[in-house]
């Protein structure tokens, strides 16, 4: 049996102070198993990228519990979460999120200026090298295209050997080509054994996905394993 | 994250942005080559007047026409004219104090001197016959004035080296009649170089007897000061306490309170011209540290606009793992370095300026030493560290307070 990574149970969240309160996620329960691909689907302002913040030790829940390998999240200090996120989970974002005026190699070590890992140089090659850029290694991250900069995103994202990876709509500025590249390598990270969790708002995207989570108003409004979603939609086209 | 690598980040940041960088250190650098450069200056005037105060020999005594207080200087010395002062009361104090093996008073004024055709402005000093003995002085051709000339009101002059240099030249001066104000001057001697002062080059002076000084040119009966000269080993306080006695009695005063003179030794007065000095540097060092403070403020200003500049790196940063510490350091060690390397170029800069003076000062005939202390160096080293630190503060705490998620969505 897959062995449970993350346990959110009745999570809710809201900004603000007394007397503007904003409440973002209204109590959302799901739990995401080791090696799992997961797509978080809805519209813009549904919640999505708060929960992937929350979910991604970005951001602290208002309450609700959330369990990381069996530990309560919500204890953490924020060091301990800075911690986590260095050595468990690696992000990518739309924007990219690039040093300028940074080489690629540079870019990709970041993560791992703030780890102990050994090493580090070799680590960087080989994140380099999973995203296919070794010809682009000491370009500087301004002189890329769209494409390449996510791909350094990607291998940023990786080079510290993280279990979860978030991204946060990482096609949503590329064209379509690219955003192939780009999932291609989701895919080929998620046959390695990566969690991948995908926030979007494409359903092409989120297709990719073997379970696509769809938030509504901050709340579930489906969980569905993707194998099962087809039949579902193939029925209805029979009938 | 070790310090090397912290080190590392903060020298790229600054050197993306070379220009600002060094705009921001320029405030660092005039404040710290301010600093340098007075406390040097300060350092080089202060031993070039103790060094000429003490040429004149240690075991000298001085004395001011008017009161004073221990450390202040007498009214005489403020340009303030005091008569109460006599060659009487020297004669008088060399007959009553045994120890006093010498005494001299001095009056000087303004004259143009002439000679044939060439004229000058100079500084005439009218001096006892025993000023040879007093200052350890010596003549480099012919000889000084006589005590017998002095009561006589003789018309003899001595030249200092460089008015001899100035008006004969090669020629040789001794025996030739010089002019000064009305009065015909027989030149009998002149001195061997002796070397600038802070206030005025006694190569530049023109030495006459006391009493023609006094009478002929000047029609006054007082002195402007004397200087006594007293044996080796000899007990200064005691020498004093008898010099304050005999005046005292000569001015007829009855308490030291009262008293229209003023008795030190050279030691007394260098603690006088140190005390002065002191706190003129203190005062000029605190102007520069002004500047500093202002080049301070600047780090802080441009900081500030760093923070809010890279909010969305700083972002990354936290997401990709940075603790707070990690932030802290990485903006407080931007501020130190800025200030450092500011820090280290002011104080280049100042001991530069410093030297210039040293050399100007020496090429016009002062003996100028170029002093750069250590503490000067430490001093301003450690205020502009202390400055990038008290000012790198706020901006790394703000920095390090930034929400990772709003900071990631900042653009």
């Amino acid at each position: 049996m897959a062995n449970k990574l993350i346990e959110i149970t009745d999570l809710r969240k809201q900004f603000g102070s007394d007397e503007v309160i904003t409440k973002v996620l209204h109590g959302v329960s799901f739990t995401v198993n080791e090696g799992e691909y997961m797509a978080i689907m809805g519209p813009s302002g549904s919640g999505k990228s708060t929960l992937m913040h929350i979910i991604g030790f970005l951001d602290r829940l208002t309450t609700g519990s959330y369990l990381y390998n069996g530990l309560d999240v919500t204890k953490f200090s924020d060091n301990k979460l800075a911690s986590i996120r260095n050595s468990e989970v690696g992000f990518v974002f739309q924007q990219f999120n690039l040093l300028s005026n940074t080489t690629v190699f540079d870019n990709v070590k970041l993560p791992l200026l703030y780890s102990e890992k050994k090493n580090k140089d070799e680590l960087v090659k080989q994140a380099i090298a999973a995203v296919d850029l070794e010809h682009r290694t000491n370009y500087i991250s301004n002189k890329l295209s769209g494409g390449e900069k996510q791909r350094v995103a990607i291998a940023r994202a990786i080079v510290n050997q993280p279990k979860i990876i978030f991204a946060d709509e990482p096609t949503g500025n590329l064209d379509s080509k690219a955003g192939t590249k780009i999932m291609e390598i989701f895919e080929a990270l998620h046959q390695e054994g990566k969690t991948i969790m995908l926030v979007t708002h494409e359903q092409d995207t989120a297709n990719h996905a073997g379970r696509i989570l769809s938030i509504r108003d901050g709340l579930i409004a489906s969980d569905i394993m993707v194998e099962k979603r087809r039949l579902a939609s193939e029925a209805v086209l029979q009938k | 994250m070790p310090l090397s690598e912290l080190f590392k980040l903060a020298y790229q940041s600054l050197t993306k942005n070379r220009w600002q960088a060094f705009l921001t250190m320029l405030g660092i650098i005039i404040g710290v080559a301010g600093v340098v450069m007075i406390l040097s200056v300060g350092a080089g005037a202060q031993s070039l007047i103790f060094n000429q105060v003490e040429s004149m020999g240690s075991n000298l005594i001085g004395i001011m026409p008017g009161a004073s207080d221990d450390n202040g200087p007498p009214a005489s010395v403020m340009g303030i004219t005091v008569t109460t002062l006599v060659n009487d009361d020297l004669k008088a104090i060399v007959e009553a104090v045994p120890e006093v093996v010498a005494a001299t008073g001095y009056v000087q004024g303004l004259a143009t001197l002439q000679w044939e055709n060439q004229q000058s402005e100079v500084t005439y000093v009218g001096t006892a016959a025993s000023y040879l003995d007093v200052e350890d002085v010596l003549l480099s051709t012919g000889r000084y004035f006589t005590e017998i000339e002095d009561d006589g009101m003789n018309n003899v002059a001595v030249l200092g080296s460089q008015v001899a240099q100035d008006i004969f030249g090669s020629q040789n001066p001794i025996g030739q009649k010089i002019k000064l104000k009305r009065d015909a001057f027989k030149i009998i001697g002149v001195f061997a170089e002796r070397g600038g002062s802070f206030f005025s080059s006694q190569d530049e002076q023109v030495f006459i007897p006391l009493q023609t000084a006094q009478k002929k040119l000047l029609g006054i009966s007082h002195l402007s000061m004397a200087r006594l000269k007293v044996g080796d080993n000899a007990d200064f306080d005691s020498i004093i306490g008898q010099t304050e006695a005999v005046l005292r009695y000569r001015h007829d005063i009855n308490t030291a309170g009262e008293d229209d003179f003023t008795v030190r030794s050279q030691t007394q007065a260098l603690d006088v011209l140190s005390t002065l000095t002191g706190a003129l540097n203190f005062f000029l060092a605190a102007i520069a540290a002004i500047a500093l403070l202002v080049g301070g403020v600047g780090i802080m200003n441009i900081m500030l606009v760093a923070v809010t500049e890279r909010t969305a790196e700083i972002g990354l940063r936290k997401a990709v793992g940075a603790k707070k510490s990690i932030i802290i350091w990485q903006f407080l060690l931007e501020a130190i370095l800025l200030t450092l390397i500011g820090g280290i170029l002011g104080i280049i800069l100042g001991a530069l300026f410093a030297g210039l003076i040293a050399i100007i000062a020496n090429y016009m005939g002062y003996h100028w030493e170029y002093i750069v202390s250590l503490l000067s160096i430490l001093i301003s080293s450690g205020v502009a560290i202390a400055v990038g630190l008290f000012f790198g503060l706020y901006p790394a705490f703000k920095a390090a307070q930034l929400d990772p998620v709003e900071a990631l969505r900042y653009e």
